[in-house]
C-alpha cells in the first residue's frame, strides 16, 4: 500500500519506489554515438546513481563508492584479466559493451517491476548477492591494504596478490568472478 | 416582547438564493517535507521499472536465467570468513570443516578435525580456502582451522591437545573421498541417461569433458557451431588423472559433440563436486 506519493517516488510501508528516468540506464544509441569521454562520464555518473540503492549503512554505501573509483579511475582489467585467466584469448565483449552490461548488472540488482518474470525475480536476487558479497571482499581487502603502504600496489596495481601462493582464498574468489564476467559481458 | 424574540434566531431568508456553496479544497501539497519525503523516509531504496518499455530500455526486458548459471550461484552464496586469511567469502568456494567425535582408536584424543565434502548443517563449523596447496604447505597449522565454537561451551572444556589434527585428512584423504563420490554420482547419472532423449545445449549448461589435448581445466565459451551460441562452463577432468572418471566421459556418459552436457538444476551435486575438487586440485 502506498503511504505517499511523489513526483520522483512512492513510499509504501517498507520500501521506497525510486521512479526510473533516462538518468539511470545508457541506451544502445548513446553506447555507439557519444564520444569517448562523454560515454565515461556518463556512465560514471549513473554508476554513481546506484549508491543509494545499494544499502542503507553508509558504510556499505561508502565501499560501493570507493569500489566505482578504483573501477573507473585506477584498474586496469587487461593486465588483471590476463594475470587471472592466462590462456584464455582475449575478451569477447568490447568496452563499451562491457560497461553496459555491468550498468544492466546494477540496474537487475535493485529493480522491481510488476512485469518482472519469475526468472527476472530470482536474477535480481543473485546479482544483488553477488554485488553484496563483492563489497564485503572488497571492502575486506581494504582493510588489509590500509594495514602498510606497500599493499596497495600489491592489491590493486600490479595484482602479485595473483601470481604468489599467499592468497588462496582471494585468488579463487577473483577467478570466479572473472568467469562470470566471462560469462555475462560484464566487467565487475 | 413578544416579537422581538424572533429576531434572535439566525434568519434563513436567503438560504433558496445562495445554492452554490463554497466547497473546501485541500491546497496542493508545496511542503518539501512531502514532496521529497524519500530523502528522509528511512526506508530501503528499490528502482521502480514500469511498463514493458522501460524493462527492455533499462536491461534489454530479458533474464539472464542466473538461477542455472554455476558461476553465479557460488558467487552468490552466503559469506563465510576464511579462517586462514582472515577475509569473508562466498561459503560455496570454502571447504568446511568439522569436529566429529573420535571412536576408540585413538586413545586420549576426544575429536577429529574433519573436512566435509557436502555442507552440512550446525554451528560448529569452520571454513577454510579450497586448496591442496594451502595444506600441503609448511606455514599453515591445523589448529587455527578449529571452529572456535568449541571454546564456548561452558561445561565441556576441550583443548587443541583432545583434538586429532592430521594433514592426511585433508589432502590424499580428501581427495580420493571427493573421487569416489563423483564416481558415485557418475554411476547414477548413467543408469538414467539410457531413458534419455538426446540433449539441446543451452546457455549456463556445463560440459565435462576429459582430453589431454586441452590445457585449460575450466573455461567459460561460447559455442559459436551450435544452433543458439550458447555459452558453456566446459570442465576438463584430465587433471584428476583418473582412467576410470576418464573412460566415464569420454565413453559411456557422453551424450553430445562436445562431452558430457549436464543441467545445473539437474545434476547439481555432481556439477558442484566436480568444480570444486578441480579447484581444489589446481
Amino acid at each position: 500500500m502506498v503511504l505517499i506519493e511523489s513526483k520522483r517516488a512512492a513510499i509504501t510501508s517498507s520500501k521506497i519506489f525510486i521512479n526510473a528516468s533516462h538518468n539511470f540506464y545508457i541506451s544502445q544509441e548513446q553506447v555507439q554515438t557519444l564520444g569517448d569521454k562523454e560515454f565515461l562520464s556518463a556512465s560514471y555518473r549513473r554508476f554513481f546513481r546506484m549508491k543509494q540503492f545499494v544499502s542503507k549503512r553508509q558504510m556499505v554505501k561508502d565501499s560501493y563508492a570507493t569500489y566505482l573509483r578504483y573501477k573507473f579511475k585506477i584498474e586496469d582489467y587487461e593486465l588483471k584479466r590476463k594475470k587471472v585467466l592466462p590462456d584464455c584469448h582475449s575478451s569477447a565483449t568490447d568496452f563499451r559493451t562491457a560497461v553496459r552490461n555491468s550498468l544492466q548488472f546494477m540496474i537487475r540488482a535493485f529493480s522491481f517491476g510488476d512485469e518482472y518474470t519469475a526468472e527476472m525475480v530470482t536474477d535480481s536476487y543473485k546479482c544483488k548477492k553477488i554485488l553484496k558479497n563483492l563489497l564485503t571482499v572488497d571492502y575486506h581487502r581494504n582493510r588489509l591494504i590500509n594495514r602498510s603502504s606497500k599493499m596497495y600496489a600489491y592489491y590493486r596495481r600490479d595484482f602479485k596478490f595473483l601470481s604468489d601462493d599467499r592468497n588462496y582464498g582471494l585468488r579463487q574468489y577473483e577467478e570466479n568472478l572473472m568467469r562470470l564476467n566471462e560469462s555475462l559481458g560484464t566487467r565487475l | 416582547m413578544s416579537e422581538n424574540w424572533r429576531k434572535l434566531f439566525v434568519s434563513r431568508a436567503n438560504a433558496g438564493k445562495n445554492t452554490s456553496k463554497k466547497t473546501l479544497k485541500v491546497p496542493e501539497v508545496r511542503s518539501p517535507l512531502l514532496t521529497n519525503f524519500h530523502r528522509w523516509a528511512g526506508k530501503e531504496r528499490v528502482l521502480k521499472l514500469t511498463g514493458k518499455e522501460q524493462l527492455d530500455e533499462a536491461f534489454g526486458g530479458n533474464s539472464w536465467n542466473l538461477g542455472n548459471n554455476l558461476l553465479a550461484n557460488m558467487l552468490a552464496s552466503p559469506m563465510r570468513t576464511d579462517k586462514v586469511s582472515r577475509i569473508k567469502f562466498p561459503r560455496d568456494l570454502l571447504i568446511q570443516l568439522k569436529l566429529v567425535k573420535t571412536g576408540d582408536e585413538k586413545a586420549g584424543k576426544l575429536a577429529t578435525l574433519v573436512p566435509q565434502i557436502d555442507l552440512r548443517k550446525g554451528k560448529t563449523s569452520s571454513y577454510v580456502a579450497n586448496s591442496l596447496k594451502l595444506f600441503g604447505s609448511k606455514k599453515v597449522s591445523l589448529g587455527n582451522m578449529v571452529p572456535s565454537a568449541v571454546n564456548d561451551s561452558n561445561t565441556v572444556n576441550i583443548s587443541l591437545t583432545d583434538i586429532v589434527l592430521n594433514k592426511d585428512l585433508f589432502t590424499e584423504r580428501y581427495r580420493t573421498d571427493m573421487l569416489r563420490c563423483i564416481e558415485d554420482c557418475m554411476n547414477q547419472l548413467h543408469i538414467r541417461h539410457y531413458s534419455e532423449v538426446p540433449v539441446t545445449v543451452e546457455d549456463w549448461d556445463v560440459v565435462l569433458t576429459y582430453s589431454r589435448s586441452n590445457e585449460n581445466d575450466i573455461e567459460v565459451v561460447r559455442l559459436k557451431q551450435l544452433p543458439g551460441e550458447p555459452t558453456v562452463i566446459i570442465l576438463n577432468l584430465k587433471i584428476l588423472e583418473n582412467d576410470s572418471i576418464g573412460s566415464l566421459v569420454n565413453g559411456k556418459l557422453k551424450n553430445h559433440d562436445t562431452g558430457v552436457v549436464l543441467k545445473f538444476l539437474k545434476d547439481e551435486r555432481l556439477i558442484r563436486l566436480v568444480y570444486s575438487l578441480l579447484n581444489f586440485s589446481k
